[in-house]
């Protein structure tokens, strides 16, 4: 009985063998087995996903979240139509049956020192069943890599490297301009949340790793480990803190700052430096922190140090946009996107 | 009848309940006569309304940044008097901490305070209960249901604000409806119905929160649902206190049919009050201000249970006292709870936290009082 099974095994495992070609090591040092040509995938973390949005959205399965209305133009068209179906350890989580009935070959997960992934994760990630790998970028300066290793699992070297190459010369461009300028002369950034501006971050906090970039210039010293953030502040602290700069989340706050007597003694505000930051399709600054970042950083490096760091932002931003999403900007799209 | 006469001494609300066919109109009238009878002069409301200003005074010196007392006097004699203590640039100052930040605090603390404390004092006379709280029927959960459905799908912050203020009706009258649906015409019937909307309300709420985008939009649902005085500003403070003062009056103006309710529906109605549109007209305005409070600051908690108790303690049950006394402690209490969260730490802890770990050792104590009666 067993020897006659023999034959059929054997044909089976060649089988597949040729679907599962490649046996690569991951970012967390796991040794996986990917088929050669991946055509389908899924993202279950949003750093992953939004990732994917840049570099392979033709072969995505599915969306994480529900886009909003306004950013759909600005993402690339291969998007449309996919289903949402949800991340696993963050956010809404998927239903395992959903994600196995888009069939993807590999899963994408994300992992940084900040946003380890738990057991109970893994465990779920075993039972689908579907092979998964790691990839680590716990900061800024690990990007260019992380974006390296997905363009050769994706055999898309020469697109990933375009983008690694942008995104290291932004990282080296930015922190020559901040080096210029002497650490006690370096201006000072409050970063205003929330609809009334006042919910901040502590300045070694996940969610202010552009302030750190910047030359560790967030006003709010204190230290936090806590992932939610938006700590309330008093605006009389703010006045005694005398920022320089202040950059803001909401469109909502930015626009009534210099009309409400209330913040009119907050330096930044008589020095007329508060600038608010763009979204549009995914915030340049944080929430969600994605590679968006980066031209977050080209922007807020302007906004701080606009001697050393000049920049002609719609340029800029449209060959940003071209480059990590493949959308072409008109002027009127620039306009819209960094709400001018 | 002796026994009946002994008990309405003690409790009058609750005696009048357990006899409801016995005396009629005339026990009912000498019931309520005795009622009033144990409150007290216009001490406390005097008192009450010194301690409020004092605490007023007191918290506009209070704040992280450093202003003395003296400077705060010497201010209002430049500002008001023409004197000259400081230059320019630091009266502009002084002025923007003072009058920008530190007052429409105190003055949204206040007025928030009221609100939830007027409508817990409302809705415990009305329910003749007291463990009644403003959101019984449900208007804190719909407030926050639509705040927090506002912020993941609405763009504008106005809009977020409408959709917090309708919620909060929407709730109200999905448990008033329940209520007429069957019929019955029993407070009883409506608390069932808050109970229903409530529960309707916060699951629809967990649902919105584990939809939200986690990055961007749960932090904010989750810091609104601490509540916060940080997002009311003065244009806030100055369009939500119309409504709020209108509402506040109306239930001032009642404050002797919520006497007859506080009786039970039976004497109401012998004693020739609407019952069903006094009520209607109860819920209504506490409704409106205690939306009105979640929009201005988020959910805040146990205020409305606390401060009518408290106030009880000084006034006595009688509502014609009671409601303007609560009116005035429950704004002085806000605003020092609030000094609390500004101060205590570098950075602000959620008012609503603050007024729940005060909130609750004050109930445990008030409780021991409550056993004797609730009035």
């Amino acid at each position: 009985m067993n020897f006659r099974l023999t034959p059929v095994l054997l044909l089976m495992a060649s089988l597949v063998s040729s679907a599962y070609g490649r046996e690569i090591v991951d970012m967390s040092g796991r040794k996986v087995t990917v088929p050669d040509n991946i055509t389908r995938l899924y993202a279950p973390s949003p750093y992953g996903a939004y990732l994917m949005y840049a570099l392979a959205p033709d072969l995505m399965t599915g969306l994480m979240f529900e886009r909003q209305n306004n950013t759909t133009k600005f993402l690339p068209k291969q998007l449309d139509g996919l289903p949402v179906i949800g991340g696993l350890g963050m956010g809404p989580n998927a239903n395992p049956e959903t994600l196995i009935k888009t069939h993807p070959q590999v899963l994408i997960m994300w992992k940084n020192d900040r946003n380890p992934v738990d057991e109970r994760t893994t465990a779920m990630l075993d039972k689908l069943n579907i092979p998964y790998i790691f990839v680590e970028a716990s900061n800024m300066n690990e990007y260019p890599e992380a974006i390296r290793f997905v363009g050769r699992l994706l055999h898309r070297e020469k697109r990933a490297e375009e983008m690694a190459k942008a995104a290291e010369k932004i990282l080296a461009g930015t922190s020559a301009a901040v080096n210029k300028v002497p650490a006690s002369q370096r201006p000072k950034v409050y970063y205003a949340e929330g609809v009334d501006g006042l919910s901040t971050e502590c300045n070694d906090s996940i969610h202010t790793e552009l302030l750190r970039l910047e030359g560790d210039v967030d006003v709010h010293r204190c230290h936090t480990s806590s992932h939610m953030g938006m700590e309330k502040i008093s605006l009389e602290q703010i006045i005694m803190d005398r920022p320089d700069v202040i950059v803001a989340q909401e469109k909502f706050f930015y626009d009534k700052v210099y009309k409400d007597p209330a913040w009119q003694e907050v330096k930044a505000v008589k020095e007329h430096r508060v600038y608010l930051i763009p979204r549009t399709p995914l915030n340049w600054f944080d929430r969600p922190p994605s590679f968006m970042r980066f031209m977050g950083l080209e922007w807020l490096t302007n906004c701080v140090y606009p001697r050393q760091y000049p920049l002609d932002l719609v340029k800029q931003t449209k060959a940003f946009y071209k480059t990590f999403l493949g959308v072409t900007l008109t002027d009127q799209d620039v306009r819209e996107i960094i709400q001018q | 009848m002796s026994a009946s006469v002994t008990a309405v001494e003690e409790t009058p609300g609750k005696a009048g309940r357990r006899h409801p066919e016995s005396g009629g109109a005339e026990q009912s009238r000498s019931a309520f006569a005795r009622m009033l009878r144990k409150g007290k002069g216009p001490l406390p409301i005097i008192g009450s309304a010194l301690s409020l200003l004092a605490v007023m005074l007191f918290s506009l010196g209070l704040g992280k940044y450093p202003i003395a007392p003296k400077e705060i006097l010497q201010f209002l004699c430049q500002k008001y008097f023409g004197a000259t203590f400081f230059p320019a640039e630091r009266m502009r100052l002084l002025n923007s901490i003072l009058v920008e930040i530190r007052l429409p605090r105190i003055l949204a603390a206040a007025l928030i305070g009221s609100a939830l404390s007027t409508s817990g004092a409302a809705f415990q006379a009305m329910f003749v209960n007291p463990l009644v709280s403003p959101s019984l029927l449900g208007v804190l959960a719909g407030a926050s249901f639509g705040a927090a459905l506002g912020i993941v799908y609405l763009k504008s912050w106005y809009a977020v604000q409408i959709a917090t203020f309708l919620g909060g009706l929407i709730a109200v009258v999905i448990a008033v409806g329940i209520a007429r649906v069957y019929r019955v015409n029993s407070t009883i019937m409506l608390v069932l119905g808050g109970i229903i909307s409530g529960a309707l309300f916060t699951s629809l709420l967990t649902l919105v929160k584990y939809l939200a985008d986690p990055y961007n939009q749960l932090p904010v649902i989750v810091n609104w649902l601490m509540g916060s005085l940080t997002f009311s500003d003065r244009s806030m403070v100055i369009k939500t206190s119309i409504p709020i003062c209108l509402g506040l009056l109306v239930l001032l103006l009642f404050s002797r049919h919520l006497n007859v309710l506080s009786m039970g529906d039976e004497e109401a109605r012998s004693l020739g009050v609407n019952v069903n549109r006094v009520r209607l007209l109860v819920i209504f305005c506490a409704t409106v201000v205690s939306t009105l409070t979640v929009v201005l600051a988020g959910t805040i908690a146990w205020v409305g249970l606390i401060v009518p108790h408290l106030t009880r303690m000084i006034t006595g049950p009688d509502n014609r006292k009671l409601i303007p006394a609560t009116i005035l402690i429950g704004a002085a209490y806000l605003i020092v709870v609030d000094d609390i969260s500004r101060l205590a730490f570098s950075y602000e802890i959620p008012i609503g936290i603050v007024t729940a770990l005060l909130g609750i050792p004050c109930f445990a104590f008030v409780l021991r009082n409550a056993r004797k009666g609730w009035s």
